[in-house]
């Protein structure tokens, strides 16, 4: 018992970096009606950027801490260039474009990273305040995951305090409901997006940052994450914060205890709850019906 | 008279009723060039070229089977890799591990192809949305991909299924212009398939279902029903691709199957061009020339086809061909017209219709 509990406890903090992925994916997604192929990638430069960060202030105290101030920026920022200088000439073109733009993205992030990282793995020491484990119910448990949920909890609560608490927030849920619309009334629809899409790349930043002491960081970051954020998303269903809090628990879940099932083929089962999700509920948990 | 031809004349957009009788002429005539062509090539390369070559033909069946979809039916897949892997590790497996009779396990690759795009493909249809499509599938194929990966009893995981060549025939095995000319052979046979499948009443519907599925579905396309058995028609298609592949290299390993494979083939099918038949033929030659030359300079080759995926997107819409096409096009407007008008590319009917009829 104590066993599977432990098991439940690593698989929700796995799930919570996810959560910040995906919540990322599922706005830009909702506001922009975009899948941006490239978040994985966005992610993966948080990963690799604290791995910079943190052995460049080897010797500085606090350096995970300036890391995760830094990198999210540095990756907001790439993630303004994006849509700036690339996604902003192809809004009005055929959806196929647009996911083949995202997925080029993805090609050259890849080797970007290649240039300047290499293809060997890195990893990275949790800050040393957390670097230790506690006793849960009598199996040890990394100090790192509690911080994991502190953060993830705070960025859940600053998410919904923006949209349901704030003018900028209630634009962007008017956009999710019907774009033109919302352009209509006289908002500025051009500025909205390239605010999502800059907030979007901000949470993919921090995920990426917060899972480099889980787990090690390499180049199949990119594809892996998207994958999984978009289970996340599609169970939730897309544009729902909430709906990916909640898709990105149950696949935490549905990885810990996959491990413990069916340790090589744990992969599979997220594939199988998400085909599961889309045969009942297309349109996802929380989802619109007009995305089925 | 003249101007009933006109009328004739003007409301299809098929080259067939306004190509001139040398047109034809010269289709055929080129058509026969590019067949001694083919057959003459590899008594005139080096033997890298001739497996070059060789590569390129399965490589060109397989984009073309993803052409089917994404070019005729306008559905993208991101997970086209499974099929190909499928293919060659059916192929790998049963030539490995059983007696089976190599045209057999040949067969047998289209076969099991056909049945995971079915699985596949039947789960995946019920969403029309493409980002869902595009992202299920590409889920399907990374599940594919891992069990191969993983299952070290059975695939050989990533040391891949080695030493099948033995059950090869020997005058595949042995002699790689044998082997050029099978694959051409199956390459063609393939071709001619395709371009069946998409001159018939079921490529129309194809189109029609591209251009406008709601439409489509309102004068009694069984929108569904083509959508799947055109996924499984490429799917098999891909595996007589992997068929070739396994044959060809003699080994297969999970590679085949990632991701960005499926991205690959995907990039093939763009380069070429997306509006022309022969579209992904071309592209699939340029991308293996790509790949094969870009060594020398680079070492970074996602970040080229990236690069190269990105341009078209933005830039080169159409591709090799599309480009070839609007440069062939602005020539004949720029050379031809102001000296013979009344012998205008025949792609332009409004235009060279008053000029017919002002003689009669």
């Amino acid at each position: 018992m104590a066993n599977l509990i432990s098991q439940s406890l690593t698989g929700l903090a796995f799930g919570l970096v996810l959560f910040l992925v995906a919540s990322g994916l599922s706005l830009i997604f909702g506001v922009m009606r975009i899948v941006n192929f490239a978040h994985g990638a966005l992610y993966m430069f948080g990963a690799y950027l604290t791995f910079e960060v943190t052995t460049r202030l080897a010797d500085t105290p606090g350096k995970f801490f300036l890391a995760m101030l830094a990198a999210p920026v540095v990756v907001a920022v790439l993630g303004l260039l994006i849509e700036m200088l690339l996604l902003r000439r192809i809004y009005r073109r055929e959806l196929l474009d647009q996911l083949l733009l995202t997925f080029a993205l993805v090609f050259i992030a890849t080797d970007v990273a290649r240039m300047i990282w290499g293809s060997d793995f890195k990893s990275v020491k949790p800050p040393g305040f957390v670097d230790g484990s506690v006793a849960v119910l009598g199996r040890s448990f990394p100090q790192y995951y509690f911080m994991v949920w502190v953060i993830a909890a705070a960025i859940a609560v600053g998410l919904w305090a923006f949209l349901y608490k704030t003018r900028a927030g209630l634009i962007c849920r008017a956009m999710v409901q019907d774009r033109q619309m919302t352009g209509a009334l006289g908002v500025n629809t051009a500025r909205v997006y390239t605010g999502m899409f800059t907030l979007g790349a901000w949470l993919a930043g921090l995920g990426g940052v917060l899972v480099t002491p889980i787990r090690s960081i390499s180049l199949d970051l990119p594809a892996e994450s998207i994958i999984q954020a978009f289970i996340i998303v599609v169970i939730g269903g897309l544009g729902s914060v909430f709906g990916a809090l909640v898709g990105a628990v149950l696949l935490g879940q549905m990885n810990a205890f996959g491990i413990l099932v069916a340790p090589r083929f744990a992969i599979v089962f997220p594939f199988i709850l998400m085909a599961l999700v889309l045969i009942v509920r297309p349109f996802g948990l929380f989802g619109q019906r007009e995305m089925e | 008279m003249a101007r009933a031809q006109a009328r004739d004349t003007q409301p299809t957009l098929s080259l067939r009723p306004t190509a001139r009788r040398w047109t034809v002429y010269a289709g055929w005539g080129g058509l026969v060039v590019v067949g001694v062509a083919l057959l003459a090539y590899p008594h005139m390369v080096s033997r890298f070229q001739v497996s070059l070559a060789t590569e390129a033909i399965y490589l060109a069946v397989w984009a073309l089977s993803l052409h089917l979809m994404l070019g005729y039916l306008g559905m993208l897949s991101f997970g086209h890799a499974a099929y190909i892997g499928l293919g060659a590790y059916t192929v790998a497996l049963l030539l490995r591990k059983t007696d089976i009779p190599y045209g057999v396990a040949f067969l047998a690759a289209p076969v099991v192809s056909a049945i995971g795009a079915a699985v596949v493909g039947a789960l995946c249809i019920r969403l029309r949305h493409a980002v869902y499509f595009a992202m299920l599938t590409l889920a399907f194929a990374q599940i594919i991909y891992t069990v191969t990966f993983q299952w070290y009893s059975f695939t050989g995981g990533d040391n891949g299924v080695v030493g099948f060549g033995r059950n090869i025939p020997a005058a595949l095995r042995t002699n790689p212009t044998n082997l050029y000319y099978f694959s051409l052979a199956v390459g063609v046979v393939c071709l001619a398939l395709i371009w069946l499948i998409v001159r018939s009443p079921f490529g129309v519907m194809l189109r029609t279902i591209r251009e406008n599925p709601e439409r489509a579905e309102a004068i009694g396309v069984p929108v569904q029903w083509v959508r799947f058995l055109t996924f499984v028609l490429a799917g098999a298609f891909a595996g007589v691709a992997g068929a070739l592949l396994a044959t060809f290299q003699r080994a297969v390993f999970p590679d085949t199957l990632h991701w960005s494979r499926s991205g690959e083939v995907i990039i093939m099918v763009l380069l070429g061009g997306m509006d022309h038949f022969l579209g992904p033929v071309v592209g699939a030659v340029a991308f293996l020339l790509l790949n094969k030359y870009s060594t020398e300079f680079t070492q970074y080759w996602q970040l080229l086809i990236g690069l190269v995926l990105l341009a078209i997107v933005l830039v080169f819409r159409g591709g090799i061909l599309g480009f070839g096409e609007d440069a062939w096009r602005f020539m004949a407007r720029r050379l031809a017209r102001p000296v013979h008008g009344q012998t205008a590319p025949p792609t332009e009917p409004v235009a060279t219709a008053p000029a017919r009829e002002e003689p009669s």
